[in-house]
C-alpha cells in the first residue's frame, strides 16, 4: 500500500516530525480512516520492528524510537476516533472494557490501538495499559464492573504472568466477566488460551469486530 | 529436524514404602539445535524431569528416548556411554575442582581416566575456553576465578565431547544479571555455532524470555507449552 511505504520510509528514518504529520494528514484530509490507519499502516509497522533474539547492537533502541513515533499518533488520533464513532452514529452502549497488559509487559501500542477500537463500537473502555501488577487491576474490576477485560501479550514469557492475572480475577469477580486475550505473543501459541483461562483469543481487528457485532445480537 | 529427545508417559514416584509421585504421565520431545527453557515452582519437578532426560536417574514407568535410542531400559555401560557422547551437564554449582586451573578442570573427563589428554583434545579444550571468553585465564587455578568464570569453565567443560545436548539445571543461579547475560550469550553462541540443543531449568525471565520455547512444569505435569 502506498501509505504504507511512504509512512515506512518516514519511520525508518526516524523522522519524527514527516512521520506525525503524514499519518495524521492522512486522518484530517479523510484519506483513511482509524481502522484503517491502525491495521494497515501502524500496526504492520509494529510488527516489523520487535526485536529478535539474534539480532543485535541497536535493534532495541530502534524498538523504542519507533514505537514513540506510533505512540505519539496514536494519542493524536483521539480526537479523530470520537469524531468517527459519533459520524457512523454508533449508539454508547453502557459497557465498559478493561484493557491492560499483565506485569512485566511493556509493550502497550497494540492493546492502546485496541482500546480504541472497543471506543469506536461504544464501549466506555478504559485503558490501563503497560506493566500492571494483578493486584491492582483486580481490585479495580468489581468498581468498574467492565463486561470484558481484554488482556494483551507481546513477549510471550508474560503469558505466564497472564495467566496469574487471570486466576486472580477469576477469584475476585462477582459477576460473568468474559477475559479476552490477544498480542503478538499468541501468534505462535493459538491454543494456549484455554490452558490460561482465557475466554477468548482475539488477534485481529476483524475477530474483534465480529465478535462485538455478536455479541449485539 | 527430528527430535533429540523424547519423553512417554513419564511417571516418578519416590519412595517404596511412604510413596511420593512427582512425575505424571509426562510427555515432551525436544527438537535438534534448539534452546528450550524449563520453568517452574521449587519442588515442581523441573531436576528430576531433567535427570530423568540426561539418563541419570530412571522413571518409574515411561520410555525415554536420547538421539533416536531408548535408554531407560539399558544396562548401566551403555547408559555411561551414551550420556558421555551425547550429553553435556551444568549444575547451579559447576563442581569444578578448585586447585586445578581452568584448562585442567576442562579435561579432567580424560585426566581420571588416562592421567593426561591426547593432543588434540587439549586444542579443543583451548578453543572451548576462548569461546567462553576464558582464553586469558584458562592457566588461573578455579578458585581464583569469579563466580562467572567458574561457571564459563563448567560450560566448556560440559562441551568437550562435544554434545548434541546440552542439559543445564539453573546455571545461574548464583550469578548476578550480568553474570546471567554473559552466560545466556555464550550458551546461545554455542546452540547457533555448534548447533547443540540446549534444555535450561531456570528462575531467570532474562534467559527463559529469550529461550526459543518455555515449558512451564507444574505439580509435577507439563502445564504451559510455548514457543515464541
Ligand atoms: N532423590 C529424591 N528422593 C525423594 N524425593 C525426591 C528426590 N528428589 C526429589 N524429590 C522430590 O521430588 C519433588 C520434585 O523435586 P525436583 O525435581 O527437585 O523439583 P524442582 O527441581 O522443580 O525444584 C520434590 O517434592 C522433592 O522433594
Ligand atoms: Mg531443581
Amino acid at each position: 500500500m502506498e501509505f504504507y511505504n511512504k509512512f515506512m520510509e518516514y519511520l525508518e528514518a526516524e523522522d519524527k516530525e514527516k512521520a506525525v504529520f503524514y499519518a495524521l494528514n492522512l486522518l484530517e484530509e479523510n484519506k483513511v480512516d482509524i481502522l484503517t490507519l491502525y491495521t494497515k499502516i501502524l500496526a504492520p509497522s509494529l510488527n516489523n520492528m520487535f526485536c529478535k533474539s539474534t539480532e543485535k547492537g541497536v535493534c532495541i533502541w530502534k524498538e523504542h524510537v519507533r514505537s514513540s513515533i506510533i505512540r505519539t499518533i496514536i494519542e493524536c488520533a483521539y480526537p479523530h476516533v470520537i469524531k468517527q464513532r459519533d459520524k457512523n452514529g454508533v449508539e454508547r452502549r453502557n459497557e465498559s472494557v478493561v484493557v491492560v497488559c499483565p506485569q512485566d509487559e511493556y509493550h502497550e501500542i497494540g492493546a492502546r490501538m485496541v482500546a480504541d477500537f472497543y471506543t469506536l463500537h461504544g464501549f466506555d473502555t478504559v485503558f490501563v495499559g503497560a506493566n500492571t501488577p494483578k493486584e491492582d487491576f483486580v481490585s479495580a474490576i468489581n468498581i468498574i464492573k467492565p463486561k470484558y477485560v481484554v488482556i494483551s501479550v507481546t513477549n510471550y514469557y508474560n503469558i505466564v504472568n497472564a495467566e496469574r492475572a487471570i486466576k486472580r480475577i477469576r477469584e475476585i469477580a462477582n459477576y460473568d466477566l468474559k477475559i479476552i486475550v490477544g498480542g503478538y505473543a499468541f501468534r505462535a501459541n493459538k491454543e494456549i488460551y484455554k490452558n490460561i483461562g482465557a475466554d477468548y483469543l482475539m488477534d485481529s481487528f476483524e475477530e474483534i469486530e465480529a465478535f462485538i457485532k455478536e455479541g449485539q445480537k | 529436524m527430528g527430535n533429540v529427545i523424547e519423553l512417554k508417559n513419564i511417571n516418578k514416584i519416590y519412595g517404596t514404602i511412604i510413596k511420593n509421585q512427582v512425575l505424571y504421565d509426562v510427555n515432551l520431545s525436544f527438537k535438534e539445535g534448539t534452546f528450550n527453557s524449563i520453568i517452574g515452582a521449587s519442588g515442581s519437578g523441573k531436576s528430576t524431569i531433567l535427570n530423568i532426560m540426561g539418563t541419570l536417574d530412571k522413571p518409574t514407568s515411561g520410555e525415554v528416548y536420547i538421539d533416536g535410542k531408548r535408554t531407560d531400559l539399558m544396562t548401566k555401560n551403555e547408559l555411561a556411554e551414551v550420556r558421555n557422547k551425547k550429553i553435556g551437564f551444568i549444575f547451579q554449582f559447576h563442581y569444578l575442582l578448585p586447585e586445578f586451573t581452568a584448562l585442567e578442570n576442562v579435561l579432567i573427563p580424560y585426566l581420571i581416566k588416562d592421567g593426561k589428554a591426547p593432543k588434540e583434545v587439549v586444542k579443543r579444550a583451548e578453543e572451548l575456553l576462548d569461546l567462553v571468553g576464558l582464553s586469558k585465564v584458562k592457566n588461573n587455578r578455579a578458585n581464583n576465578m569469579s563466580g562467572g568464570q567458574q561457571q564459563r569453565t563448567a560450560i566448556a567443560r560440559a562441551l568437550i565431547n562435544n554434545p548434541k545436548i546440552i542439559l543445564a539445571d539453573e546455571p545461574t543461579g548464583n550469578l548476578d544479571s550480568e553474570s546471567t547475560d554473559a552466560i545466556y550469550d555464550i550458551m546461545r553462541d554455542i546452540n547457533e555455532k555448534l548447533g547443540t540443543t540446549f534444555i535450561v531449568i531456570t528462575h531467570d525471565r532474562r534467559i527463559a524470555e529469550r529461550a526459543d520455547r518455555i515449558v512451564e512444569i507444574n505439580d509435577g505435569k507439563v502445564h504451559m507449552d510455548i514457543v515464541r
